[in-house]
């Protein structure tokens, strides 16, 4: 398995490059930062930018250079750099948004935060998703079962930007009426909160309560009809229809041999569900103002700052990897009948 | 110029111990509402001490220091307004507040030739770790906005109009002499921005700023990278986060005279407007004043309890500019049909009047409506009026024909299309191009919408890639730098490439006095010669909003200021009545 | 059909009459699926609704100036008034009609290649397929809205419903490959495949004729689907501001306009175009369910 591990690993190298290449070529090639940071700042001074000033710009994010040279100093830092650049020696390269602001820390700090918001959303979503595929497949074809299905259906057809929104406002109406603040919409902790990792959690409860059911509601439907599949086959298979006829109980059954064996498939799926959702968590970051990696892909993306969009990719690239090594992992060790080569 | 106070003493008076008497002469408490007649005192109440606020930022920064092309940023600036030592702040009348903490008289214009001013630091002005502010610290602003590499090699200032024109800064004592080269003339001597970073903290630092320019370049980067420790302001910085937040706790060792009375003051950025006014209605933030306004925002903003809004012209001013290097365009005749054909009062109508109900339109590129050096030459040229009947009239003059569709034809027999370009997330600007379009349609002239995605337009303005474009120019009450950098043939923002050696020797006049009213008198003969020129089409201030809880007193926009709301906050406060 | 050895064409032939039966009772199977049909109508009044609509209706989806601003619904205008002086029936209509264009090509685009490089990987096996899958992880491994709207940010005009639509046909084939290379891995080794090629069958005839073909529920699916996930896209994409752009419309677009009005007087901005856009994935993922249950029995969730 170790050998296996690794394997996977080397494999996920020159996935990696390849789309950061094709990344880096479709965000980098149809981008002028400097023409639009000058330009800004006559907006702002009213004044004219030096020509001196300008070429300094363009030196110190590396637009002197042409788009392939570029992705070359990004990747190695090979050449004539100002040690600021080149992802083997650990280097981000220089954010367009300024000094105060380098990619490595910004990255860092956003990693957890966006973890935070996604790690409680899917644990959530997953465990309703049981539930509610449990019953279902227990009482197929019952109203229950349609109305669940109905509801997962919904939530799937959402978008889940509409979704926020409403959560949004209505957390301000319940606080309106509740005339408290139970419910923080922007943010993820109180402003430049510091203590220890208790003091933190209990700190951002209020901020994380609705978001976390909105990316809760977006992503349980999908895992919620796996789980009633799955449970299905696996009360229809030969072993339980046997326990049955042994006179088991009815509950002791479901319990002891059909859950137990219909939770693989979601157990496996849930290291997927989770690099998936950190993806996913752009647009909830955005509305509720978490300052996670979503959204700073984002604004990176608007500001041409290629060099954090890298960033981005790379980690998210990353994430979904081992997400998927995880899931696979999983799959051997829970399901006896798969090994590993 | 008899209108520069020294107000430090009148705020003090108004808004701290003795309220009744001062001001409008009423003493109960004004609000929002009132600032359309009292631009300097509404708002106003009486504080009680302490109070802790939150105000939120409409965006962001990565970069402390203000120098530089990267710090260069209207959020940090307001970010920093608790600690950076300003020369002073317009107020929302226009009359120019020298820095109460660090001047103790106004600029004085020494010597006309060369221009030599002298400032006279207040007694105890300090950076707030005990070293106070001295001549070294005027030198050190000098060299990094100098943009001359024997005296700051790799810096990357923002601006170099004043630092390149320096010839010497000498001190004695209390005061600094600032003597500038044989070039400069600016009447706009006294607004110049004089400090910026603490000397002795780069020496402290290991930078030789004073004898190596690279030491200095250095010393620039590193103040970039660094929260500020120190303050000259009534605030100080105790806790910050490029980008996300900033935390003052009152200064003690302040030497402005104002009472301080907020203990503490978060400024923390918020991504959208519409965040913002949520927040503010949650409880979650007091305050913010945000460069955008939609009319969204505003029936949310008219049903919130317990907080004020008001909205009037912000910062920045909407225009509509022509390329004259269009190859239609580039016929003045022409120019002047389009403008004349566009028509700004149902186009404001339709846009900025949900927003402001009052708002009028603008017709003086460089002075805003209420100034005292306004003129409107605009109107009776009939630019923007939609006078579709006059601008035909013109058009048939100049031998331009329509064909059998009513299609414009050049007289060459070309048939006349444009362009016209906006910022997508701009919905004002947008909406200005589908009228302009329809009204144009009018006159037989067919137009394109093209939307610039928003992170472009610097570079679709810098490659001159439009017919027609509609976007924003900061409106501050500085003029003398502005006719030539928007109209200078050649210069780098006169993105419609016009080229009138007139108006090249009028904005050269611009310059070449000392005296404000002068100076503003010939600001006013090029702005009558560009709109002969039929170039640009100033539409209106554009509008913006500050909100603030009902709890604070004292906070009020200023249009004047590039810190807006935040230009006096050594006055907020909050009631006792909350 | 080409002239190649009799014993292909007498294959074929038996092949068509088989599949007939087999569609006639995948119909039965698929009006059996109550959720299903009651969405297919629907589906279908949406259909009608965009495209024939706009002939029916009033005003279209342009400024007027004797439209008055933010009127609330009313028999004049049914949904009601934007703030340019736009009626929202209209707009609905152009925008739905624009945003189901997206759709279409979207699914009918990333079908067509994902169903050929999926076809193409698990045909030729080996190198070709390693190639064709590595690149596929490439595609995985990329944040999909980050690509699809720095692309979107990319074009240098106004993003119209067709550059969006190219840009997530480009980006959204990946699942549709995957799923008809697993299929086509099975199907190559069957008897009618080998007996195909020892007819001495091109490898494009035996990819297009034979093995699409025979995959042809897996890939009905999948482009149902694909229409719910292009209109999800690219309202998605619109509200972080890098969707399609006026003078051109989308469902996306009205919401993002909409901005905050949810929950004041001008609330039927948000929701109805917010309803529009469920009523069509929800009533595409039924069908699509519904389709599979009726291709595919073994797979059946929901029956009846």
């Amino acid at each position: 398995m170790v050998v296996f591990i690794i394997r996977r690993t080397l494999m996920m190298i020159p996935v990696l490059l390849g789309a950061t290449i094709l990344c880096f070529v479709l965000v980098d090639v149809s981008n002028d930062p400097v023409q639009d940071r000058v330009f800004e700042i006559e907006q702002s001074t009213g004044e004219p930018v030096p020509q001196t000033t300008i070429d300094a710009l363009e030196a110190s994010w590396y637009y002197d250079r042409s788009v392939p040279e570029r992705y070359w100093i990004w990747l190695t830092g090979f050449g004539d750099t100002n040690d600021d650049i080149g992802l083997i020696q650990g280097l981000w390269g220089p954010s367009i948004e300024g000094t105060a602001m380098p990619i490595g820390d910004e990255i860092s700090s956003r990693f957890w935060i966006t973890l935070r918001l996604v790690l409680f959303a899917t644990i959530a979503s997953i465990g309703i998703a049981i539930l509610a595929g449990v019953v279902s497949a227990v009482k197929q074809y019952s109203r229950t079962d349609y109305t669940l299905t109905f509801l997962g259906f919904l939530f799937l057809a959402m978008p889940i930007f509409w979704l926020g929104s409403l959560f949004k406002e209505g957390a301000v109406q319940l606080n309106k009426i509740l005339g408290s603040t139970i419910f923080q919409t922007y943010g993820s902790g109180t402003t430049g909160f510091q203590g220890n990792g208790w003091q933190v959690f209990t700190d951002s409860l209020p901020f994380l309560i609705v978001p976390t059911l909105v990316l809760m509601l977006g992503g349980y439907a999908a895992i919620s009809r796996y789980q009633r599949a799955s449970m299905l086959e696996v009360m229809n298979s030969d072993y339980v229809r046997l326990a049955r006829a042994k006179g088991v109980r009815n509950a002791t059954v479901m319990r002891r041999h059909a859950l137990r064996t219909a939770l693989v498939p979601v157990a496996t799926f849930a290291p997927l569900a989770l690099s998936g959702a950190m993806g996913g968590a752009m647009v909830t970051e955005s509305i509720f103002g978490w300052r996670g990696l979503g959204v700073y892909s984002l604004d990176a993306i608007n500001a041409g700052d290629t060099f954090a969009v890298m960033a981005y990719v790379l980690i998210s690239g990353i994430v979904v990897l081992i997400g998927v090594l995880i899931s696979d992992i999983l799959y051997g060790v829970l399901d006896p009948r798969i090994r590993f080569e | 110029m008899k209108r520069h106070h020294m107000a430090a003493v009148a705020a003090f008076a108004c808004t701290s111990l003795v309220l009744a008497g001062c001001g409008q002469g009423d003493a109960s408490t004004s609000s929002l509402d009132d600032c359309l007649t009292d631009a300097t005192g509404c708002n106003e109440g009486e504080r009680v001490d302490g109070g802790e606020i939150t105000w939120a930022l409409d965006g962001s920064w990565g970069s402390w220091n203000q120098n530089t092309a990267e710090g260069n940023n209207a959020y940090v600036s307001m970010a920093l307004v608790g600690m950076w030592p300003y020369t002073g702040q317009f107020d929302p009348a226009g009359d120019f507040i020298v820095n109460e903490g660090l001047f103790e008289t106004e600029p004085e214009l020494v010597s006309e030739d060369p221009v030599t001013v002298e400032y006279t630091l207040k007694a105890g002005a300090n950076w707030g770790d005990g070293t106070d502010i001295s001549v070294d610290d005027f030198i050190y602003h000098w060299y990094a906005t100098s943009g001359d590499a024997a005296l700051c090699d790799g810096c990357e200032p923002a601006n170099t109009t004043r630092g390149s024109q320096v010839a010497s800064i000498d001190g004695d004592g209390s005061t600094v002499t600032v003597t500038y080269k044989a070039d400069y003339h600016s009447a706009e001597w006294q607004y110049e921005e004089v400090l910026s970073q603490p000397a002795h903290v780069a020496e402290d630092q290991g930078f030789d700023w004073k004898n190596d320019p690279k030491a200095m370049a250095g010393a620039e980067a590193y103040f970039s990278e660094t929260v500020p420790s120190w303050t000259t302001g009534p605030f100080k910085i105790e806790q910050a986060t490029a980008g996300d937040f900033v935390i003052y706790t009152r200064n003690d060792d302040w030497a402005g005279d104002t009472e301080v009375t907020l203990d503490k003051i978060t400024f923390k950025v918020f991504d959208g407007l519409d965040s913002i006014v949520t927040s503010l209605r949650n409880g979650e933030i007091e305050g913010a004043s945000p460069f955008s306004v939609t009319s969204e925002a505003i029936t949310q903003l008219e049903g919130a309890e317990g907080t004020s809004y008001a909205v009037a012209g912000g910062p920045s001013w909407e225009h509509i500019d022509l390329n004259t290097q269009n190859e239609f365009l580039s016929d003045q005749v022409l120019r002047k049909a389009v403008l004349t054909a566009i028509d700004l009062e149902n186009i404001i109508e339709r846009t900025y009047a949900f927003v402001q109900s009052d708002i009028e339109r603008k017709n003086n590129h460089l002075f805003r409506n209420n100034s005292e050096y306004y003129a409107d030459y605009l109107s009776a040229t009939g630019q923007g009026s939609g006078d579709i009947e006059m601008a035909r009239a013109d058009l048939e003059a100049a031998d331009y024909t329509w064909d059998s569709d009513g299609t414009l034809l050049t007289p060459d027999g070309d048939p006349v299309t444009l362009d016209f370009r906006y910022s997508e997330s701009k919905d004002n600007r947008k909406i200005t191009g589908e009228l302009t379009q329809a009204t144009l349609a009018d006159l037989g002239i067919e137009v394109t919408l093209r939307a610039i995605p928003d992170a472009d337009l610097g570079q679709v303005l810098g490659e001159a890639d439009f017919d027609m474009i509609n976007f924003g120019w900061s409106s501050d009450p500085l003029f003398v730098g502005s006719a030539s950098q928007y109209w200078g043939t050649g210069s780098g923002s006169n993105f419609g490439g016009l080229e009138d050696p007139e108006l090249d020797s009028l904005i050269a006049d611009i310059n070449g006095t000392l005296d404000y009213e002068d100076a503003a008198e010939r600001a006013n003969a090029a702005v009558q010669q560009v709109i002969n020129d039929a170039y640009v089409l100033p539409i209106v201030d554009t509008p913006v909003v500050v909100m603030v809880s009902d709890r604070l007193v004292n906070v009020r926009d200023n249009w004047a200021s590039q810190q807006r709301a935040a230009y006096n906050i050594a006055e907020w406060g909050v009631t006792g009545e909350a | 059909m080409s002239n190649t050895a009799a014993s292909n064409r007498l294959e074929s032939e038996a092949l068509t009459s088989k599949e007939r039966g087999q569609w006639e009772m995948v119909l039965r199977r698929f009006f059996r699926h109550r959720a299903a049909v009651v969405s297919m109508v629907v589906f279908v009044i949406v259909v009608l609704f965009a495209y024939v609509g706009p002939f029916l209706w009033t005003w279209d989806y342009k400024i007027h100036s004797e439209i008055p601003s933010w009127a609330s619904p009313s028999m004049d205008h049914p949904f009601g008034t934007d703030k340019a002086g736009r009626d929202m029936l209209g707009a609905m209509m152009q925008a739905t009609k624009q945003s189901l264009n997206v759709a279409l090509v979207v699914a009918v685009g990333s079908t067509v290649i994902g169903a050929l490089y999926g076809a193409i990987a698990g045909f030729y096996r080996g190198w070709v397929d390693s190639i064709l899958m590595r690149f596929l992880d490439i595609m995985f491994v990329i944040p999909f809205l980050v690509i699809t709207g720095a692309l979107a940010g990319a074009i240098d005009t106004s993003v119209r419903w067709y550059h969006m639509a190219i840009i997530l046909a480009i980006f959204g084939w990946t699942s549709i490959a995957r799923a008809v290379r697993a299929e086509v891995l099975s199907l190559r080794e069957k008897e009618f495949i080998e007996a195909a090629r020892s007819a001495g069958g091109s490898d494009w005839h035996i990819i297009v004729k034979h093995l699409i073909p025979n995959t042809m529920s897996v890939i009905i699916v999948s482009a149902t689907l694909q229409i719910a996930f292009a209109i999800l896209s690219e309202t998605t994409l619109s509200f972080l501001g890098l969707g399609i752009q006026s003078p051109d419309t989308s469902l996306g677009l009205l919401i993002d306009a909409a901005g905050a009005s949810a929950f004041n007087e001008h609330w039927y901005l948000f929701y109805i175009p917010g309803v529009m856009i469920i009523l069509i994935a929800l009533t595409i993922n039924f069908i699509g369910d519904g389709l599979r249950d009726a291709m595919d029995p073994r797979q059946a969730m929901v029956r009846r």
